[in-house]
């Protein structure tokens, strides 16, 4: 569960249009319309992103009137289907995907198995992606491609799903320092 | 001998970060500083700030030496991939001469004007602009930078486990999504390999800047060097292990968990009831035979590592950037931010979005460090300031610290260093 209390407004004098912003938003929040960056409000999880990349410094983030909670009810799922998914994807259930909003793994999975078809469904749904976005989406993906659900392109994640687990078998036996085949 | 707390490296300012603090823990009564050497003499001196500028750049070129340019010719384009971590050791300017004396070094050798310095970010996108600025790169450096961070455009690299992505901008230097093989397999491939020529990097130990080494063998350099590392750091991440209760302070730019102390990082401190260096520890892999066992609750995952040190007993936060998920300190640990302007920050960052409801808000450093004390029991302060060769710590610290250095310097060597180097297969490695 994350509360986001802020919001990024974009000052329309300052904007240039660039997309820099529009392009690195995970929630897909931004859109530029006639060379202004539009911000939904709805769909923000300040992340800070925009601000960060915009040269004009067109962007700011602002507090909330209402913070808005992103969160998903997990225990509305089936946890067969959850442990089905995790082990489908070679995932513990209990992995911590997004540090940032302590998200887990099973939580994605639910989000999978509830309806979630985007990388945006899943940073809405589950605050996975909408801290650092450094870590998280390669799991994100692991889970995607187990549940048969194709993402398009994007250069934001770049769509990688491989984890440790797909190392081959002769890879980590050539590699035996680096403890693929770990131990719990 | 105990000496009155030397004054830390300086901080960059920076838009990730509060104003740079007038009042350093450092500056507060009853504060020493223990040398890295007094409490290991067996360490080999390094050079501190403001020392040993000079002595890097001959060093640089006494290492590049015997390295082949060959591969580069005059109408080439030459990327010099710079680690955002060097400008931060210590004040930076040891690894800024480094890379100068690295650039001039290839063109006298190869005629090749068309040399880059590509500056990489670990996670503000304006982060490299500020380093450019502060450290006059533009103009020190005689050739061009460029900069780059971790949500730049992406390229392709085949490897031998599958396709993996490099930023696009520097052909590799590390993806967004990287561990320790990724970087091997990326590295290993025919697409790097094509470009790669030879690496330089800045020696170091706890006690400051020792040297520089470069290779074109990128694996024997990390044979030559992995034996003195985990034998230098490995005595000083055991010490910091074995403090039983501590009052940690930040006190630097960048973020906490990577700010320096005695030369190495909070976050050794964070996790330093387990030992880093040992491969063996349990680790979490989901491969299908520990999976079936997890879901039949014959084990138990993750129970044992990455839990915050127990011994920290409060955080002070004098100075640092947010932005890099560690929200488990103030969740666990009373945690009390000096100034509004500090709290601003942590409020704004989405990697840390509930760090503030965990924390209080001091307005001084002396009165945080009183609060900090009251709650925490103990009068043992250790902080994280940015120092190489010393600890910047109370009295009762310094003492505490002394008295288990010995011990631990003989267990290191006696014990944990033929194990780190057996599990890398270095135990017969003479290079």
């Amino acid at each position: 569960m994350k509360v986001v209390h802020f919001v990024s407004v974009v000052d329309p004098r300052k904007c240039n249009g660039d997309r820099l912003c529009e392009g690195l938003c995970p929630a897909g929040a931004i859109k530029v319309v006639e060379k202004k960056a539009r911000v939904d409000a709805t769909r923000c999880v300040a992340c800070g992103k925009c601000a960060d990349v915009c040269r004009e410094e067109a962007v700011t983030l602002i507090r909330r009137d209402d913070p808005m909670a992103i969160g998903f009810n997990v225990a509305a799922v089936d946890p067969a289907k959850v442990q089905e998914l995790c082990m489908k994807a070679s995932l513990l259930p209990d992995l911590l995907v997004c540090a940032c909003t302590g998200t887990l793994a099973g939580e994605v999975a639910a989000a999978v198995i509830s309806g979630a078809r985007s990388p945006e469904d899943i940073v809405a749904r589950t605050g996975a992606g909408s801290g650092c976005g450094i870590y998280c989406m390669g799991v994100v993906f692991k889970l995607f491609q187990a549940a048969g659900i194709r993402i398009p392109e994007d250069p934001r994640w770049n769509n990688l799903p491989l984890t440790a687990a797909d190392v081959p078998e002769v890879v980590s036996e050539k590699y035996p320092a680096y403890y693929f085949r770990g131990r719990i | 001998m105990l000496q009155p707390a030397v004054l830390p490296p300086a901080v960059m300012p920076s838009i990730y970060g509060p104003p740079p603090r007038r009042t350093r823990p450092a500056h507060l009564p009853g504060m020493v500083s223990v040398g890295v050497t007094e409490l290991f003499p067996e360490m080999a001196r390094g050079f501190l700030q403001g020392e040993g500028i000079e002595a890097v750049r001959s060093a640089t070129k006494k290492a590049l030496a015997d390295v082949d340019m060959r591969k580069i010719k005059p109408e080439d384009k030459v990327n010099i991939l710079c680690s955002e971590h060097g400008f931060y050791i210590l004040e930076g300017l040891h690894y800024r001469e480094m890379l100068k004396a690295l650039g001039d070094e290839v063109f006298d050798r190869t005629g090749c004007r068309n040399i880059r310095y590509v500056l990489a970010s670990g996670m503000g996108i304006k982060e490299t602009d500020e380093v450019i600025d502060y450290f006059d790169l533009k103009e020190y450096f005689n050739f061009r930078t460029r900069t780059t961070h971790p949500f730049d455009a992406a390229v392709a690299i085949e490897t031998e486990i599958g396709t993996l992505y490099g930023l696009k901008k520097v052909h590799g230097n590390f993806s967004n999504r990287s561990a320790n093989f990724l970087q091997k397999a990326i590295f290993d491939s025919p697409f790097v390999q094509e470009k790669f020529v030879f690496a330089c990097i800045l020696r170091s130990t706890p006690d400051g800047i020792t040297g520089v080494n470069a290779d074109n063998d990128l694996y024997r350099l990390d044979r030559r060097i992995s034996k003195e590392l985990l034998r230098d750091y490995g005595k000083v991440l055991r010490l910091v292990g074995e403090i039983d209760e501590c009052i940690a302070v930040w006190d630097a730019g960048r973020w906490g968990y990577y700010i320096h102390a005695g030369g190495i990082a909070f976050g050794c401190l964070e996790n330093g009831r387990y030992d880093a260096f040992d491969l063996d520890i349990p680790s979490a892999m989901g491969f299908h035979d520990t999976l079936e066992k997890y879901f039949k609750g014959e084990i138990k995952a993750l129970d044992t590592i990455m839990n915050i040190n127990p011994a920290i007993r409060a955080v002070v936060i004098n100075q640092a950037w947010p932005g890099l998920p560690i929200s488990d300190v103030p969740r666990h640990v009373p945690t009390v931010v000096v100034g509004r302007d500090q709290a601003d920050l942590l409020n704004l960052d989405s990697t840390n979005p509930d760090f503030m409801n965990h924390a209080v808000i001091s307005d001084t450093l002396e009165t945080a460090m009183e609060f900090a004390h009251k709650i925490a029991g103990t009068d043992k302060v250790i902080v994280f300031d940015g120092s190489f060769g010393y600890f910047t710590v109370s009295r009762t610290m310094a003492d505490s610290l002394m008295e288990k250095a010995g011990h631990v310097g003989r267990q290191v060597e006696e014990h944990y260093l033929p194990l780190w180097l057996k599990q890398r297969g270095l135990n017969n490695c003479d290079e």
